[in-house]
């Protein structure tokens, strides 16, 4: 009897051991709250651009400000009436006009034109634009500056590299490092890698718009600076379609200026 | 003494009784059942867990696991999937996936099409790869993406773009629209629970792509739901996925993705989301192009 009291006692205090081991070689369980909750970014007063939005008036051909031609340099002026013809041909798609036969990014100003709608998404640091084209995404950074000069001719985007920063109730976004084989507008207008665009955003008709004046600094192409001016409809009831290139694509016929091609 | 030793002997089997108990009733209560897709909202509740700040990115990391394809949930005896096929070689091969067309969890439609796909590539065809091709990843596809995905969290919608130029929308606290159509990454609505999970219900994709990168085929009554939960400290986040399909699977299809933070290789600094175009520079010149599905592109201007 003695002899099964021991033998208990010594096999309890081997299981006691053995789970007091095992307790220290388990990791402690992950609590299920994190220890700083996640707040929602709250834009400043007057700076809310956040919404998606549609433009009011469409044109293939990009409209300077005081109208007349874009001023480019003669030999450039050449490729874009060559361009220009090409586009105006047919319906086909001309082979360098990638954004539409591979839906690249369009780049900009060119995807501000657009006929189909987009949203703006204000975080901490950063304003996303979506563009429901070609599912393009553009990365407005607003806690950094933009790179230099040598950064950005390295690694060159469709979108350029973009840092905004507010001047009351206006988002200015300077875009640079652009690639250069993308077209400024849906007529073929050319550019270099030498293109900055600065664009202003800003809220107007009550918040029931969206306007966007955009300037154009190239000096590779062009002979002066121009800018341009578009404006969009606010659009809360939208929902952004995804993209898939050469499937079918919402209906913009109701967009004024838009002509789609039989 | 001998009434001493009995004692001691019976009271420390005891405690070690309760011990076992206690650290079983410690264990986490298991998911909740799957909410089937219909019209009634799921609120969110409890704080709003944080996958974004910082501009934070997950990268695909099962530790040794499968990073471009589902996993088994470690202790999970509901895990359900679909792999490799036993009988044929390269089981850990990343890119000639041989999907295992005679599991049961298969229909015989959905078979039939795996088997196809199968024998091709045990022939030497290549298999299609939506992200090698430029094709959208859908739902849960877009998980077996080899890329960062980042959240852009707001009080309505969550959004999360992968660094391979794709973008899913989710509509926070509110229901399924009556009728979403159909579309390549469906109709996704989310909300959060316990403080550290985003849970997704998608309806509403269409049959064009495949679930995985075992080409396994689904129908339109595919319903996806994927439980995001991240641990307190922001260094991993495990997704549960729960693929149900009637028309495809006998029973609902359930594994696991897990993320940790994204970084460059050998850095500590997060990994910055980046312009990816896939279209670029599509041509293939070493393989012949009928054993290639086309990138997508257009003919005709849509303007």
């Amino acid at each position: 009897m003695k002899r099964i009291g021991l033998l208990a006692a010594l096999v309890a205090l081997t299981a006691i051991s053995a789970w007091a081991a095992d307790q220290a070689a388990a990791p402690a369980p992950a609590p299920a709250t994190p220890a700083a909750p996640f707040q929602f970014f709250k834009p400043a007063a007057g700076q809310d651009i956040s919404g998606k939005y549609w433009i009011k008036y469409y044109s293939a051909k990009i409209q300077p400000t005081g109208g007349g031609e874009l001023p480019y340099k003669p030999e450039f002026m050449e490729l874009y009436r060559k361009h220009q013809t090409a586009v105006a041909a047919s319906a086909e798609i001309i082979p360098e006009d990638q954004a539409r036969k591979l839906c690249t990014p369009d780049g900009v100003p060119r995807v501000l034109q657009n006929p189909y709608p987009f949203e703006i998404i204000q975080t901490e640091g950063q304003i996303h634009i979506l563009y429901e084209l070609n599912k393009i995404i553009r990365l407005i950074k607003m806690d950094e500056p933009l790179p230099d000069d040598m950064y950005l001719l390295t690694f060159p985007y469709y979108s350029g590299h973009s840092a905004g920063r507010w001047e009351g109730d206006t988002l200015i976004v300077q875009t640079g490092g652009f690639k250069d084989y993308t077209f400024l507008d849906n007529s073929g207008a050319p550019h270099s890698d030498q293109l900055r665009v600065t664009e202003r955003y800003r809220k107007i008709n009550d918040g029931k718009e969206l306007e966007v004046v955009v300037n154009i600094h190239d000096p590779g192409v062009f002979t002066a600076d121009w800018s341009t001016r578009f404006v969009y409809d606010s659009r809360p009831d939208l929902k952004i379609m995804y993209w898939n290139c050469g499937e079918t694509h919402r209906d913009i016929k109701g967009v004024a200026g838009v002509v789609v091609p039989n | 003494m001998k009434n001493g030793i009995l004692i001691a002997g019976a009271v420390a089997i005891v405690v070690v009784g309760a011990a076992l108990v206690l650290r079983n009733s410690g264990a986490e209560a298991p998911a909740p059942e799957q909410q089937a897709a219909g019209p009634v909202a799921h609120m969110s509740s409890g704080p709003v867990p944080d996958f974004s700040s910082d501009k934070l990115g997950w990268r695909q990391n099962n530790r040794g696991g499968d990073n471009t394809g589902f996993n088994p949930i470690p202790g999970d005896d509901s895990t359900r999937l679909i792999l490799h096929h036993p009988d044929f070689p390269y089981a850990q091969n990343v890119v000639n996936r041989v999907g295992d067309f005679t599991s049961p969890l298969l229909t015989p439609w959905a078979a039939k099409i795996l088997e196809e796909r199968a024998r091709k590539v045990m022939a030497g065809g290549i298999p299609f790869i939506p992200n090698s091709r430029c094709w959208p990843g859908g739902v849960p596809g877009l998980h077996f993406f080899p890329a960062p995905i980042y959240f852009l969290q707001t009080e309505k919608e969550v959004w999360l773009l992968s660094n391979r130029g794709e973008v899913r929308r989710i509509f926070m606290d509110q229901a399924h629209s009556a009728d979403p159509g159909y579309s390549w990454y469906g109709e996704s609505v989310g909300w959060y629970e316990n403080g550290n999970t985003l849970v997704v219900d998608t309806i509403g994709q269409d049959d064009k792509g495949p679930i995985d990168r075992y080409n396994i085929p689904h129908t339109k009554q595919i319903h996806v739901v994927e439980r995001f939960t991240m641990n307190a400290d922001r260094t991993e986040m495990n997704v549960i996925i729960t693929v149900e399909d009637p028309g495809a699977f006998t029973q609902p299809l359930k594994g696991l993705m897990r993320y940790t933070p994204a970084t460059e290789r050998g850095a500590t600094e997060k990994t910055e989301w980046e312009e990816y175009v896939c279209n670029e520079n599509s041509e293939e010149f070493f393989i012949p192009a009928d054993q290639l599905v086309p990138v997508p592109s257009a003919t005709k201007r849509d303007f």
